[in-house]
């Protein structure tokens, strides 16, 4: 395998060198794209930039429409109903995983040699999606899922130095916080909020690898790891974090970046980079000035560098018509344009070609971790998705009653469900 | 028309009170849509802050095809309706007054798929219209939206038919007609009362429905689709889609002003007099 | 001509079914309305009965929708009976179902009966409520959201402004209450329609008839009850009807303000099977679940079918 990848990207490179830039591409691709809002924006953007540069190539956009919340009924929809195109762009490596099962992708690993990828996005982010030897997906875009919001401010009122930067420190904030009549933490859990801490926790104490065979159900359910998460989780509530349970079971993460970031009446919380859009777009704060994040506090040592991320990546479709044109569109969202459109509306890529200094602060602080992390997809969005179901409900049944007992019950019956349904 | 009587104040009243529960959230509709995001995110009824903007009244007509899908909408749900007018007295007419096999199992079929859910549509008739290459033209939508409102357009004119003076059908079975003419000279036009009303319910129904055209239409998406369009997937634009909400309810609510009028004009009518 | 075929109270419901098929022996038969159903009977075998047809056989399959599907018999229907979450959506949905329905009828049925004592005076507030009806699902759980969001949702803040801080609330944070916010809301959007058909009722009341009433001396609450109730029934039937057939397949506005929870509190079968069939794609098991419903809901309104055909 390697040996011919290596011939390939040698013959590849060579016709890229001598005839690739004087060859004028030429064809149609069309492409499935869902998204909507500023990365819905993005993708046309992207798609523009590409044709002025290739007059010859015409991209077509199939937009189906979110179903319920969920992009994906209307990309089965598509495929079921035998609609044709090459790419698809896709969030859930979930989804990712059953679409490769069922036949319906192709490799990119001939594309990846011969234009060298690897150049521009690092192994960690082509392991994410390489299942077997074959990698299906190119990540483009990268969010740090890892962040605790904060107000530099309303812990420098409690007389908090630094970030913390271990479990124990973050701990030892919540006494200051609530001496200064703040709420430690605010969660928000009436939709899936919840699962961001288990996620993290997890990757702190037990490091990607364990967590991985989690979402892989080689590792179980009923694990002292995943006992000892429930344990870090109570520890918290019993130090009254958050809100009460109601509450907490009430409102969604915009209701914790309302309280965290916009009124300062809670010390920190954890959500992907959605945080940054709405505290920078619809509170008018400053980033870095008026809001930041620290990265989740080490737990284990050893797992420090563990780092949750969520993405969106370029699938290549079984059917597609002109693979080298497919290709030659990736390049290009890779290469130092591409990249830089993204970043210049802000979005985070992980490519290695981006200017960060296109970024506002907070997120050149994360794209500058993506190097050095130990990158690990977002647990949730791994697991079956009626496993992610139950995983959900479960946290919230462990906020109604976090005893130890139920707690024993939550973990059984997840491992139940797994057993189930791999 | 002079009133024998004077209406007594406390209906008004009454009705009054209860309605201000209702108009509540519509004014919050409509303060979301005049402010700017940022201060409607503490509650449309907070006003620490205060300022009037049309700017997301401008925004949206520019950033969205607002007209196409206002278009497309008044097309999907006025064909829909027409449809559904035109073809569930006809139903109705057989099951009120003629005898027939299979009558008894047929309507059974017929009222009680009121419970079939439009998920079950979604798979069989996509891959249906795919093969006719009926994807993105309204009829995708049309078709079923007509098949699904028959479960209760037929039910609701029958129940009106069967409270139709049977001396007029009669009289003009006398006459020589056949039931044919009879349905389309004595009996249509006096059901114009339940024809409203099934028009002006399948109007409203298809005018909101959300589900069969955001998977079977592409380009020529109506108002609702748009819609969850506007909301992005991170970004809100409560503003906006304020906006988009009420030009979306607008449409539904003149029908229902016009109506209103016409289901009078179709009482005096049957009464034989004018009031 | 057809004489009314009404089935005595005592006749079983298996002779009565059974009669359904009886072609009404010895009557004239009226070949013609085969001509008048043509139209609406091929319609609706194209757009419910194939796909109804093709969602009895897709619930005896295991299939993902992406892959070869793999007969299952039995299995999704064994498999459903025992899920207690399917259980819990049952148990859900008749608690929403029926209350949604009785008290969008219930208002809207009041409204216009009051409404018809003073047409002219009631016009501006009938529009106002009939306007919830033209907001969309999804835009009206965005607004309630608002009403009752902890902190600064309008109700706490209310209650904190009156003192009555105790009473505020995390109203979706619990599922009895949010039970309640969902049916308000739901009932706020669906009060506008039984208030239509009830009122088309009493509007087509012949005025003469309302009019001699006054002359003969009848008060207000005897017109009322003799003549607006009487006649306001067809329109409460029809509304009660199609309330239930909306709230049956209510998704969005649950999707919208509690996604089913806290921890499945709010979860219907509509919403049950939206899950199942279109985010976890287990086309098998969301078309039984579809199947259940359909029997479930058809053994329900045995009584209400037996009516409705009775007329016929």
């Amino acid at each position: 395998m390697k040996f011919v990848n290596s011939v390939l990207s040698g013959v590849a490179v060579a016709a890229l060198a001598t005839g690739a830039w004087a060859e004028e591409l030429k064809g149609e691709l069309t492409i499935l794209n869902w998204l909507g809002g500023t990365e819905g924006e993005l993708i046309i953007a992207l798609e523009e930039a590409f044709m002025a540069q290739n007059p010859g190539v015409t991209i077509k956009d199939i937009n189906p429409s979110a179903g319920g919340g969920d992009a994906r009924a209307g990309i089965r929809s598509a495929l079921l109903s035998g609609e044709r195109f090459d790419l698809l762009l896709n969030t859930w490596p979930s989804f990712e995983k059953e679409l490769i099962d069922a036949g319906l992708l192709q490799s990119w690993d001939g594309q990846w040699e011969a234009r060298n990828w690897s150049a521009s996005l690092g192994d960690s982010w082509r392991n994410l999606a390489t299942y077997g030897d074959e990698t299906y997906g190119v990540y483009f875009l990268a969010g740090n899922r890892s962040g605790l919001w904060y107000r530099p401010e309303t812990f420098a009122a409690a007389g908090i130095e630094g970030e913390p930067q271990t479990w124990d420190d973050y701990l030892s904030t919540f006494a200051k916080l609530q001496a200064n009549d703040i709420q430690p933490v605010s969660i928000g859990a009436r939709s899936w909020a919840t699962t961001e801490w288990f996620e993290n926790l997890i990757l702190k104490s037990a490091g990607t690898d364990y967590t991985a065979r989690l979402a892989n159900h080689e590792a179980k359910w009923t694990d002292p790891e995943v006992t000892a998460v429930f344990d870090l989780m109570r520890d918290m509530i019993e130090a009254n974090c958050c809100e009460a349970t109601e509450k907490m079971l009430a409102m969604h993460w915009p209701d914790t970046a309302d309280a965290v970031l916009r009124d300062g009446t809670a010390g920190s919380m954890l959500i992907g980079a959605w945080a940054n859009q709405r505290a920078a777009g619809e509170y008018g704060q400053k980033p870095g000035d008026d809001y930041s994040f620290f990265q989740f506090p080490a737990v284990n040592d050893e797992h420090a560098k563990t780092m949750s991320i969520d993405g969106k990546n370029w699938l290549l479709m079984d059917g597609a018509q002109d693979v080298e044109l497919a290709g030659a569109f990736i390049d290009f969202v890779l290469s130092e344009e591409g990249s830089n459109i993204i970043a210049n509306l802000n979005i985070a890529t992980p490519s290695a070609n981006v200017d960060a200094s296109k970024y506002d602060p907070v997120v050149a602080k994360y794209v500058s971790m993506y190097k050095d992390a130990d990158v690990f997809f977002v647990m949730d969005d791994l697991l079956p998705a009626e496993l992610s179901g139950l995983f959900r409900t479960s946290l919230q049944k462990f906020l109604q009653d976090p005893s130890a007992e139920n707690v024993a019950e939550i973990q059984a019956a997840l491992e139940a469900k797994a057993n189930e349904v791999y | 028309m002079n009133d024998i009587y004077k209406p007594p104040l406390w209906p008004m009243l009454l009705i009054g009170v209860v309605s201000l529960i209702w108009v509540l959230p519509l004014i919050g509709i409509i303060m979301t849509s005049i402010r700017p995001e940022g201060e409607t995110l503490k509650g449309w009824w907070n006003i620490e802050e205060f300022t009037l903007t049309l700017e997301a009244w401008r925004e949206v007509w520019v950033n969205y095809p607002l007209w196409d899908a206002l278009w497309n909408s008044i097309k999907i749900a006025g064909l829909s309706s027409l449809g559904s007018i035109l073809l569930a007295p006809m139903g109705a007419y057989a099951f009120a007054f003629l005898n027939f096999p299979g009558k008894k199992v047929t309507f059974l079929l017929l009222v009680n798929a009121f419970v079939i859910p439009n998920q079950i549509l979604i798979i069989p008739l996509f891959t249906l219209w795919r093969n006719v290459g009926l994807i993105d033209n309204i009829f995708s939508v049309i078709i079923p939206f007509v098949a699904l409102s028959m479960a209760w357009a037929v039910f609701l004119v029958r129940n009106y038919l069967v409270d139709f003076p049977r001396s007029l059908i009669d009289a003009a079975h006398i006459d020589g007609c056949g039931h044919v003419r009879t349905f389309w000279s004595v009996v249509l036009p006096n059901a114009l009362t339940p024809m409203a009303a099934v028009g002006i319910l399948q109007f409203m129904w298809t005018w909101n429905s959300l589900m069969l055209p955001m998977l079977f239409l592409r380009e020529n998406i109506p108002l609702p689709v748009l819609l969850t369009k506007i909301k992005g997937t991170y970004e809100p634009n409560w503003d906006q889609v304020a906006v988009a909400t009420i030009i979306t309810s607008v449409i539904p609510l003149l029908i229902f002003l016009y109506f209103q009028k016409y289901f009078a004009a179709g009482a005096s009518n049957q009464s034989g007099q004018k009031g | 001509m057809t004489a009314l075929d009404r089935p005595s109270v005592g006749k079983s419901v298996v002779a009565y079914v059974a009669s359904w098929f009886k072609p009404a022996g010895g009557q004239r038969q009226d070949w013609v309305a085969y001509v008048l159903l043509a139209p609406v009977l091929l319609l609706f075998a194209l757009g419910v009965l194939y796909p109804l047809f093709e969602t009895v056989r897709v619930s005896f399959l295991d299939w993902t929708g992406l892959g070869r599907p793999k007969p299952a018999g039995i299995e999704n229907y064994t498999k459903l009976i025992s899920d207690p979450n399917f259980l819990n959506a049952l148990k859900v949905t008749l608690t929403w179902t029926v209350a949604t329905t009785f008290f969008s009828v219930l208002f809207g049925w009041t409204i216009a009966l009051v409404s018809g004592l003073d047409a002219k005076r009631t016009l501006v507030f009938r529009v106002a409520i009939f306007a919830a009806y033209g907001v969309s699902e999804v835009a009206s759980g965005v607004i309630w959201l608002g009403i009752v969001q902890p902190d600064f949702g309008l109700i706490n803040s209310v209650l904190r402004a009156i003192g009555l801080d105790q009473w505020a609330y995390p109203w979706l944070g619990d599922a009895n209450t949010a039970m309640v916010v969902l049916v308000a809301a739901y009932v706020w959007t669906q009060t506008g329609l039984p208030l239509l058909t009830c009122y088309a009722a009493i509007v087509a009341i012949p005025r003469s008839q309302i009019e001699a009433a006054y002359v003969d001396g009848a008060s207000h609450m005897q017109v009322l009850r003799h003549i607006l109730i009487p006649y306001s029934l067809p329109g409460l039937k029809v509304a009660i009807f199609l309330v239930l057939l909306n709230s049956l397949k209510a998704f969005d506005l649950i999707h919208a303000m509690t996604e089913g929870g806290p921890v499945r509190g709010t979860e219907t079968v509509g919403y049950f099977m939206f899950k199942e069939a279109v985010v976890y794609f287990k086309q098998g098991y969301g078309a039984a679940s579809t199947v259940v419903l359909l029997l479930a809901v058809i053994v329900v309104s045995i009584p209400l079918i037996r009516e409705r055909s009775s007329d016929t």
